[in-house]
């Protein structure tokens, strides 16, 4: 199979899934998870191929013409391999949860196509080889996450639609003009390793610091970076799978892929610490990190503390960017995945109290571990990940954040972390001792699947937060294990900072 | 027999070096390369680590049987059997903390309501625990370019004094010591034995186990710092037990001020012998389970309350102490056992918290404990040139300790238990005193053999000490000073009966 077929089955893959469910009757319940789980599989094997030209030294890539100088690039190197595979095996995690989630729900033909094409817009952020790529398929992302957001349809959905669709269309807006300021600047800007921007003059500086702001201002609305946040806890509305895909799946991972696309393979982050715009970038990560978990800890619904916490977190990967060297950037990049997997596990759990018991505030937990001892697990071990515990994934990243902070002299941000670990500890820890040391007061709120012998909920509710929950452990124990995301973005980290 | 009362074994098979004998482990994958192994110190800290859990299992196994609470005990039982098997920063770190979040289940789960707010604070003061080793780690780490192994590491400190005061502070606060001993007082009261020995006797592991794998603490001004913070906590805490009225609150503070006491002797002698440090912090921990069963003890009176008060007594101290050789480490050795002589003694049993014990069970217990304190000083004594200069130079301690415990007894607050009989009976106390005082002072004078230990600088009480190491050389010496501290026991034993 040619690279120009690899890459464009990979990504339409399940735009085409998509396209047949919308096609299929609502009814048609074995014909859409056939399809949704097909399209998934195929789009991890598509992947595991390209993972072996990968790391035989290829860099496989398509240009299809679109525009007068501005084609559209599909490209595969290790870095948009990193937020593909991530996405590909999420998505293949939350349509399972997804499937049992929605059972007998309404809809579930509009949610599953559109749940297919946003999957499609995010495999095409990964895949993008050019500015001009990578701004299409954001874009795409935004109009195909609305109808999900959306998706229950009462007031309060709506309005959190509208006002997703208002923060993040202005963001693109933004994102358009740097896009379109430096394409004018350069010609077409395709993604490089060391950055494409340094053969300008030194006379342009000024204007690529504003292009800088642009761009990175553009993908901080989808990063949820304080104060371009508003619209994440508000769209919590939405049901959990799509809570789950926004926060570790798609869209805010989007935002964070894009700054760290913008920093290493658009102005080369060698460059862009000369051009003085990563010690703010710091800041505001550093601001954002602090503000999120503050307000997190002031939240009584579970879904919105989840959210301010999904704020908080995102931006660690910012952080590891703008901290300049090769240990942050591991850091940072590996928290792309960390952070994904233990997010997702807590919004699986968040979904299965909500789904079984009708528990969405926070007092509402008392027992709940007693109730559901394998959901809870999961969220614990989600949680724990979550203020870095040694053993799980968060702890690998923060440690290589306060590395990278130390390498690149910036002492308070072991600080930062210290705050940031505590403040988590300090909205998590109080919702593992409700669900394990306090007992149920009053009856569940609505308990929609009753229990049975060795059966808390669905098998379809239960599984994929064990198996994120599992995942959780095992890229923190064996972080050094070969494929596991640290070492990935070990190799990515060599190709940016080789000498 | 419990099943529960199995789960020691493991640890202290590998403790006697029966599972592998004396291996050493690298696992790379594993939280990017993990180095474990079975040294001295790791032998050592197993050892009193599996006595803690086999005591607190023989006599809690009836709390312990909720199988809510088996996972908690589970997680800290690994948690416990890592920690003093880790060599390096990861895994050790892994050990540290799931320890203290393990026993936050241990608390929660056996001490109930009741131990709702003090379960807070102790997370909070662990969480900061863990927060301060790991923020102390990333300049370690980094300045000795990645490495993780605990012995460079160490050797790093001297050149980055911050780092090393915020981990000793660290594992000061995982251990119980003043600042961070508030859950420990207050677990105290609300707690019953059996977890609260638990969780007093591992975490004051996870305390000394960093203290004892990076000895480059307690060097530098760092160490200057941690000796004069240790010595005013010491004063502070004794001087909260000796104002208690109540048993287990006064218990709490005792250990509190133990654990100050061993800071205060390590530091005072920061080159002496590590295989002595490690011995005496291996007892200190064994000691804890002597202490909180002391608590269940019924009120004593008599030869009894004697018993109580020898079991409450920091022997521990002796090494380090003799090691220093600095004659006025006597006084807060001396402070510091009159407050567990105090503690010991004072107040009747919480029967709220403490179901009695049936006598065979306590006692069955207390003699394991006592066995495992033995077979921890055992391995240092073999080193050293006899048994006798140890034996000598305690019972010359041990009058004093129990002389100025009795005195306190007897002058001390109001708070003491009850008064004494009316027989006036420092006057059968203090002749076999001066008594047994003559004969080894006669002893010592009488022998010119060179010392057994070094002691550095001359004094005279550490030349007395350094005579007293020499009794070993002749049996007339230690066969004096046993006689005497036997005529003092017996003169004790009536004097209060």
């Amino acid at each position: 199979m040619s690279d120009a077929a690899l890459l464009l089955i990979t990504v339409s893959c399940s735009l085409v899934g998509g396209i047949v469910i919308f096609l299929l009757p609502e009814q048609q319940r074995g014909w859409r998870t056939a399809i949704n789980l097909g399209a998934a599989l195929i789009k991890i094997l598509c992947l595991l191929l390209i993972v072996g030209a990968v790391l035989n030294g290829q860099v496989l890539s398509v240009r299809l013409p679109f525009l007068p100088g501005a084609d559209l690039v599909l490209r595969a190197d290790a870095m948009s391999l990193l937020f593909a595979i991530l996405s590909a095996l999420l998505w293949l995690v939350t349509t399972i949860y997804a499937i049992g989630y929605l059972e007998g729900a309404p809809h579930r033909r509009r949610f599953f196509g559109f749940f297919s094409l946003c999957v499609t817009a995010t495999m095409g952020i990964a895949l993008a080889g050019n500015l001009i790529t990578f701004f299409l398929f954001y874009e795409l992302l935004t109009l195909t996450t609305y109808p999900l957001v959306v998706h229950r349809g009462t007031p309060k959905a709506l309005a959190a639609g509208r006002r997703y669709l208002a923060y993040t269309l202005v963001g693109g807006v933004v994102l358009l003009t740097g896009v379109l300021w430096l394409q004018q600047l350069l010609g077409s800007v395709d993604f490089s390793h060391g950055g494409v921007v340094s053969v300008l003059a030194d006379s342009h500086r000024p204007a690529l610091v504003a292009i800088f702001a642009l761009l990175i201002g553009g993908v901080a609305v989808k990063a949820a970076v304080v104060p371009l946040h508003g619209w994440l806890p508000e769209a919590m509305v939405a049901p959990a799978p799509v809570s789950a895909l926004l926060h570790a799946v798609a869209v805010v991972k989007a935002g964070a892929f894009g700054v760290v696309r913008i920093c290493y393979d658009v102005f080369g982050i060698e460059y862009a610490a000369s051009l003085g715009v990563l010690q703010p970038l710091a800041v505001m990560a550093g601001v954002t990190i602090l503000w999120g978990s503050l307000r997190a800890l002031v939240q009584s619904d579970l879904k919105r503390r989840l959210a301010y916490s999904t704020i908080s977190q995102a931006s660690y990967i910012i952080l590891g960017v703008a901290l300049f060297g090769p240990l942050a950037t591991i850091g940072g990049l590996v928290h792309l995945v960390h952070q994904g997997i233990m997010k997702i596990t807590l919004f699986f759990c968040a979904g299965n109290y909500a789904e079984t018991l009708g528990i969405h505030a926070i007092d509402q937990l008392d027992g709940v571990g007693q109730r559901m001892p394998l959901t809870t697990v999961a969220f614990t071990i989600g949680a724990l990940g979550m203020i870095g515990v040694p053993a799980t994934a968060g702890f690998v990243s923060k440690w290589y954040l306060g590395q990278g902070a130390l390498a690149a002299d910036m002492g308070w941000v072991l600080w930062l972390l210290l705050a940031s670990s505590l403040l988590n500890a300090a909205y998590f820890l109080p919702l593992l001792h409700r669900a394990w040391f306090r007992v149920q007061r009053q009856p569940w709120p609505e308990e929609h699947i009753p229990r049975r012998p060795g059966r808390e909920t669905s098998l379809l509710l239960l599984l994929p937060p064990l198996v994120t929950a599992l995942s959780v452990v095992m890229a923190g124990l064996w972080a050094g294990a070969p494929f596991s995301p640290l070492v990935w973005a070990q190799l990515i980290t060599a190709l940016e900072y080789r000498p | 027999m419990s099943i529960l009362l199995l789960w020691p074994v493991p640890l202290l098979m590998v403790a006697l070096g029966l599972i592998g004998g004396n291996w050493y482990w690298h696992l790379p994958t594993l939280l990017g390369g993990v180095h474990w192994g079975l040294d001295g110190v790791a032998q050592r800290l197993l050892l009193a680590i599996g006595l803690v859990w086999l005591v607190s299992l023989l006599v809690g196994r009836a709390r312990y049987q909720q199988p809510r609470l088996w996972p908690w005990l589970l997680l800290a039982q690994l948690a416990s059997l890592l920690l003093p098997l880790a060599l390096d920063l990861m895994s050790f770190y892994l050990a540290f903390v799931a320890l203290g979040l393990s026993l936050y289940g241990v608390i929660r789960l056996c001490g109930g309501s009741r131990c709702s707010g003090v379960g807070r604070r102790y997370l909070v003061l662990m969480l900061v625990a863990d927060g301060l080793v790991l923020e102390a780690s990333l300049p370690l780490v980094a300045a000795s370019h990645g490495q993780l192994l605990l012995a460079p590491l160490s050797a790093q400190l001297s050149q980055h004094p911050g780092a090393g005061l915020m981990l000793a502070l660290g594992f000061a606060l995982k251990a119980g010591a003043l600042l961070g001993h508030g859950w420990l007082t207050a677990l105290a009261r609300r707690l019953p034995a059996p977890p609260l020995l638990l969780v007093s006797g591992l975490l004051l592991a996870a305390g000394l186990g960093g203290w004892l794998r990076l000895p480059g603490l307690i060097q530098g001004w760092a160490g200057l710092v941690i000796h004069i913070l240790a010595l005013l906590a010491l004063l502070a805490t004794v001087g909260g037990a000796l104002n208690c009225r109540q048993r287990r609150p006064a218990q709490g503070w005792v250990v509190v001020s133990q654990v100050a006491l061993l800071m205060v002797l390590m530091t005072s002698a920061p080159q002496s012998d590590p295989a002595l440090r490690l011995t005496s912090a291996a007892w200190l921990i064994t000691q804890q389970p002597l202490l909180w069963l002391l608590a269940c003890l019924p009120a004593a009176s008599g030869g009894r309350r004697l018993l109580w008060w020898l079991a409450a007594l920091p022997w521990w101290a002796l090494l380090p102490m003799l090691a220093s050789g600095e004659p006025w480490l006597l006084l807060p050795t001396l402070l510091v056992s009159v407050a567990a002589a105090h503690a010991a003694a004072i107040g009747s049993p919480d029967d709220s918290l403490d179901r009695r014990q049936p006598a065979r069970v306590l006692l069955v217990t207390m003699a394991v404990a006592v066995a495992g304190q033995l077979a921890i000083v055992t391995p240092w004594l073999a080193t050293q040139r006899g048994l006798t200069h140890l034996l000598g130079v305690g019972a010359l301690w041990w009058l004093l300790a129990i002389t100025a415990a009795a005195m306190v007894h007897r002058y001390g607050p109001r708070q003491w238990p009850k008064p004494l009989p009316e027989g006036d009976w420092l006057k059968v106390l203090v002749p076999p005193l001066l008594v047994a005082w003559d004969h080894m002072l006669k002893a010592l004078a009488s022998l010119d053999q060179p010392p057994a230990i070094t002691l550095g600088r001359r004094h005279w009480p550490r030349r007395l000490l350094a005579k007293a190491a020499q009794l070993e050389s002749g049996l007339t010496g230690g066969v004096l000073a046993s006689v005497a501290l036997l005529l003092v026991l017996i003169a004790l034993a009536i004097g209060w009966g």
